[in-house]
């Protein structure tokens, strides 16, 4: 990596003018249907610019246009002043071109260093690997982006954003022009966003060029200089950082004014206690107590490892208690088991839909029926299915849902990631479940099925349905609670609601800060 | 007792004197018996008639069944000579995948004798059968039992060394008789027994002017009879086999299609095992190094009667005799 | 986004349509091959009988195998099973040394009820201890093997001691049809009911398809293990205990193992038949069909055996292909 760094240095002094990336009238097309449409993207040197797009709109097709895993329909990739052209993946980190995808692309259990030389040939010495150089050409790299992690380190053993932050170094040292970031900050808790970010700022300020892909409006607003949006595979409009207006770019991405809806506006709850959990206590939750009552829309929030993320967990015996009573209706119950949580009444939809939740290579039928099947049962023993009430019954789910599909019997893999939530979501009312555990329900959801995903929880807390919410995103909150339980260190700190309840107040709390304006 | 007194003296100068030194206080005769596929019934006869013909004689025996695995059942045999044993038997594991064994045993001057394993220099003997005579006078007793014309069906599974003999032999008889037309199916060995039963199924649906059929072992015999029989065939075809299992005598005795079997007197051969091991451990070598024991052609009425053993003192090999 | 959804199936049409029918296809041009070859002999009724009466043993040992697979967990011991079944029914009769038909359907219901707790002492190891279900079922079908041998001493229970009452299972017939065959479609059709009609085999494609998901809508993953696991038993012996009236003869070793191995073929075949990436009964029934169609047309034609294994394999392959054709469209 040594000699290819010192012609970079000598290169960016000729080229200093021309953008650092340029892409114009990018089409693609795919048999049938029409992917990219004459879009164009200008990153000037120096710039966090961000892409911006709702699922589908064509930010993927893009970055893979651009990074050679696609070859466009037509179009042309410029870097540096200069038209490049390639067919691999290889060709466009030869041209200055790196992507850092989700996870990383690093490997788990090798070395930090061993990482950073991953492809390259490591240097030798008596024709054995010269360890003792690779090291220190790994901690040179570090160094100079200000990383103060151990080269013999594993991948494996670092914290996400240090593990990002590894992944940009080695597109540094690799000699990128411009590093693609594609939604980096997915598995990273918001210091670690923070974190991430300053750096960042660090390495653009050193002339440094990032695309920036992500779904989350309040991390691009906080970082980029510059956005470009997508709509249908078309730019639906550039904004720098003077012209960023939230509703101007939500508006953008998604085509229609009433995308979000303010601050919930009016609870639906009612004054009976539906739930009572007392000294609930796990393996960070520690003597959890609280009243959910009918109709209410209770948020549980707060850092990774601070308890919160375990409450569902443990009140739907997915991981066993240590301690602590749960009553319904003012009776104790055991529920010692997912299957005995069912009975008493809950419903948990689950962090991770995809693994957690779908029931792959099924139809959407079987996965609305899956909990609810002994409705649909001709007889108690031999439990024969009587598949026209269940097609009936999951119909009728599907369409209180406002489920976009062919038909009941699609596959549920077809649909997109919001139908499929609603799938998930609706299978639990036919069980006739009281009590809603939501977990993240709007993650990796486009923000048009976002909205209507806030308008189902209103509808079911409306029916008196009593839901807990929790979200890896604080600005939800707000536009979805009643009632918020910030948690730190294992235990429920504070609890919002009103004008108080805030992303930022959740933030402070769960940091295990205190709110400037609290006296009680 | 020379060899006996040489590898005595010598285990008690090596390493593990106090095991020989237990050993020659026992004054007693230690051998070591190895077979690679214990488990298939016919070895597993003349293998416990070898260790029971031993144990008669007060000697100290080990049975090593290798299950299968050739690598394990050399490296018993190995260790047995290791541990002072002063004689091998080997029963039905081919000679020519334990030549290691047999050069080790050569050096230590420990006697190594097989049963059914062929023939390779350096053991004292291997006592079995000529496979290829043997398959000639089965083959000549079922060409004259067909005038020499007809269509016959050959089962066979032409990997093991003794069915390839076999083969041979059947063969150099039958291609002598032009007007005889010969059919040759290969088994699919593991799943014979089902494998011979559909291929005949399959055979008998499309062809219909089978005369008799040759199969290389017993095991292949009760299935293709019962093939022959559910197509109603029963008395226009014949079956001839080898082996002499029990199985297949008493079908014979019955009546079944199956008109003949080529016995071999199995316990036997390992009581002759035994019978040159103890020729040897005395110094005394057998006169020749392949020792084949006299086989029995094996017809209804020839057939010992139900319970009682075939006599191999009286039989005969050709149903003329 | 909705140009994609209506656009996108119609240019891989063709490959979905071989992923489904690719196995169905390669039957039927199988047979019509066949049927050319061997005119006189391939096409009869009486051949077709003899394919389905050959199958038959296969066919119940591999739809109990695809019980397990649709939970996921994969049965090595069913081979063993199989020998299990056939040996033990044959040895049960020879010691009650009865030829009333009550003693027989005692016999085979206590076989089977045997094999069925085996199996569900495979169930239980796997899911409650979370041992790898193919470790397991492979040292448990060495302790089977074992027990086999040990009780058997090698020795084969002869037909003379086999009641006739029993050996009509595997020899007899019914409205011409052989009494194995009516087995065999008597296990597709009470499995194909079991899986694709009851709650119960709703269940177990859900544990099959996501476990964690499954837990999570209140369905016991130890409890459908053991059941699945005592169906894959049970059908292995019953296999075997067909194998074993067929031929007659009660065999403590040499059964199981061709049959465990074509099995785990038959239903990964099916697996890409029809719906592709799912094990399922018809498709099972497909794959046992092609290999049989496969072993009696080409011995039929009078083809060297080694070619049914070349011709077993490459379809084989063919059929991963196309499933695995059809996975890589769905990533």
């Amino acid at each position: 990596m040594e000699p290819a760094r010192v012609n970079a240095i000598s290169m960016q002094a000729t080229t200093e003018t021309a953008p650092v990336l340029e892409v114009r009238g990018m089409r693609k097309e795919f048999p049938g249907t029409l992917a990219l449409d004459d879009v164009t993207l200008t990153v000037a040197r120096g710039e966090i610019h961000a892409l911006l797009g709702e699922n589908g709109a064509g930010k993927s097709t893009l970055i893979k246009c651009i990074c050679g895993a696609y070859a466009p329909t037509a179009g042309e990739v410029a870097v540096e002043g200069r038209l490049v052209s390639f067919s691999t993946p290889k060709g466009a980190s030869d041209a200055g071109i790196a992507v850092v995808h989700q996870h990383y692309n690093l490997v788990p259990n090798i070395t930090v260093a061993e990482n950073l030389w991953l492809g390259e040939t490591l240097p030798r010495r008596f024709g054995l690997i010269d360890w003792r150089r690779v090291h220190e050409r790994a901690r040179a790299v570090l160094d100079r982006l200000g990383i103060a992690v151990s080269t013999r380190a594993e991948i494996s053993s670092l914290r996400p954003d240090e593990a990002a932050m590894i992944s940009i170094a080695k597109a540094v040292s690799s000699d990128a022009r411009i590093i693609i970031l594609d939604e980096p900050t997915n598995a990273l808790l918001p210091h670690e966003v923070e974190r991430l970010f300053s750096r960042m700022r660090a390495l653009a300020e050193q002339g440094h060029s990032f695309l920036y892909v992500s779904h989350r409006l309040a991390e691009v607003f906080e970082i980029a200089d510059t956005a470009t949006v997508l709509r249908d595979g078309r730019n639906a409009g550039t904004f720098t950082r003077r012209d960023m207006d939230r509703r101007a770019v939500v508006e953008a991405i998604v085509g229609r004014k009433d995308a979000l809806a303010g601050r919930r506006s009016s609870s639906s709850a009612r004054s009976e206690t539906l739930m009572q959990v007392t000294n609930l206590t796990g393996v960070r939750a520690r003597d959890v107590s609280f009243d959910l009552r009918a109709g209410e829309i209770l948020g549980i929030a707060g850092l990774p490892g601070s308890g919160a993320d375990e409450v569902m967990d443990l009140l739907f015996a997915r991981n066993r208690r240590q301690a602590g009573r749960i009553a319904i209706d003012g009776r104790e119950v055991a529920l010692r088991d997912p299957a005995a949580a069912i009975r008493a009444g809950l419903a948990l939809v689950p962090q991770d839909r995809l693994a957690e939740a779908v029931f792959h290579a099924e139809s959407i039928r079987a996965n609305i029926s899956m909990p609810s099947l002994k409705r649909y049962l001709r007889d108690p023993f031999l439990r024969f299915i009587n598949r026209g009430a269940e097609a009936r019954a999951a119909g009728e789910v599907a369409g209180r849902m406002r489920v976009r599909m062919p038909g009941i019997e699609t596959h549920i893999d077809a649909l997109s990631g919001g139908n499929q939530q609603k799938v998930v979501l609706g299978r639990w009312l036919s069980t006739g479940a009281r009590i809603f555990l939501l977990n993240s329900p709007t993650a990796a959801v486009d923000v048009g099925a976002k909205a209507e995903i806030y308008n189902l929880i209103h509808e079911l807390a409306a029916d008196g349905v009593g839901i807990l919410f929790a979200s890896t995103e604080l600005d939800e909150y707000p536009l979805v609670c009643d009632r918020v339980l910030v948690f730190s260190g294992g235990r429920v700190v504070g609890a919002l609601a009103g004008e108080r309840l805030t992303g930022g107040n959740i933030m402070t709390l769960a940091a295990g800060g205190k709110l400037g304006d609290e006296h009680n | 007792m020379t060899t006996f007194a040489k590898s005595a003296a010598g285990a008690t100068l090596g390493l593990a004197v106090i095991w020989a030194g237990a050993a020659l206080a026992q004054d007693k005769v230690q051998l070591g018996v190895v077979s690679v596929n214990y488990n298939s019934p016919s070895i597993q006869i003349q293998t416990d008639a070898a260790v029971a013909a031993a144990r008669e004689r007060g000697w100290h025996v080990e049975l090593f069944d290798g299950q299968g695995d050739q690598v394990a059942t050399n490296n018993a045999a190995i260790a047995f000579i290791d541990r002072g044993f002063n004689a091998i038997i080997n029963t039905a594991s081919p000679n020519t995948q334990m030549s290691p064994v047999i050069a080790y045993a050569n050096e230590k001057e420990v006697p190594f004798v097989s049963t059914f394993s062929g023939l390779v220099p350096g053991i004292v003997a291997d006592i079995g059968s000529n496979n290829t005579a043997d398959a000639a006078i089965a083959a000549m007793e079922l060409v004259g039992r067909i005038d020499g014309q007809g269509h016959v069906v050959k089962l066979n599974w032409n990997v093991l060394p003794a069915l390839r003999e076999r083969d041979q032999g059947f063969r150099a008889v039958v291609d002598e008789y032009p007007s005889i037309k010969l059919t040759e199916i290969e088994v699919k060995v593991p799943g014979q027994v089902d494998d011979a039963y559909a291929q005949m199924t399959n055979l008998l649906l499309s062809n219909d002017d089978i005369a008799a059929v040759w199969v290389a072992w017993d095991e292949l015999a009760a299935p293709v009879a019962r093939a022959i029989e559910q197509a109603g065939k029963a008395d226009q075809i014949f079956v001839a086999s080898h082996d002499g299992i029990d199985e297949v005598v008493s079908l014979i005795r019955d009546g079944s299609p199956i008109a003949f079997t080529v016995a071999y007197n199995v316990p036997h051969m390992g009581v002759v095992a035994v019978d040159v091991t103890e020729a040897a451990l005395k110094g005394e070598e057998p006169a020749t190094r392949a020792l084949t024991l006299r086989p029995c052609l094996v017809t209804r009425e020839w057939a010992p009667a139900a319970g009682s053993a075939i006599d191999f003192g009286s039989c005969k090999l050709f149903s003329a005799d | 986004m909705s140009t994609t959804e209506t656009a996108a199936p119609r240019r891989i049409d063709w490959l979905g349509f071989l992923s489904r029918y690719g196995t169905i296809i390669s039957l039927v041009v199988l047979i019509v091959i066949f049927s050319l070859g061997r005119p006189e002999v391939f096409p009869s009724v009486r051949n077709m009988f003899n394919i389905l009466n050959q199958i038959s043993i296969l066919g119940i040992i591999a739809l109990g195998l695809t019980v397990c697979l649709v939970v996921g967990l994969f049965d090595l011991s069913i081979g063993a099973m199989a020998t299990f079944g056939g040996y033990f029914a044959a040895r049960f009769l020879m010691e009650m040394d009865s030829d009333s038909v009550w003693a027989v359907a005692f016999v085979i219901l206590s076989v089977l009820a045997l094999a069925m707790l085996i199996g569900m002492i495979n169930g239980a190891l796997t899911s409650y201890l979370g041992i790898s279900p193919i470790v397991e079922t492979l040292a448990m079908s060495f302790i089977v093997t074992g027990v086999i041998l040990g009780v058997s001493g090698g020795r084969t229970v002869n037909s003379s001691d086999i009641p006739m009452a029993f050996q009509v299972i595997g020899q007899g017939r019914i409205w011409g049809i052989p009494a194995p065959v009516l087995i065999l479609i008597g296990t597709v059709f009470v499995l194909w009911l079991f899986l694709e009609h009851t709650q119960w085999g709703r269940n177990m494609y859900a544990i099959g398809g996501n476990r964690e998901a499954a837990r999570l809508s209140g369905i016991s993953f130890q409890k459908y293990a053991l059941i699945a696991m005592a169906i894959g038993a049970g059908c292995a012996a019953l296999g075997g205990l067909v194998a074993g009236a067929n031929l007659g003869v009660g065999r403590p070793q040499g059964v199981g193992e061709t049959y465990l191995l074509n099995a785990f073929v038959a239903v990964f075949i099916g697996a890409s038949t029809l719906k592709p990436g799912r094990f399922h009964v018809l498709g099972t029934a497909v794959g046992v069909l092609l290999i049989g169609v496969i072993n009696n047309g080409l011995s039929t034609m009078g083809v060297a055996t080694f070619w049914q294994y070349i011709v077993q394999g490459t379809i084989l392959i063919l059929a991963l292909i196309s499933a695995s054709v059809n996975s890589v469209r769905r990533a």
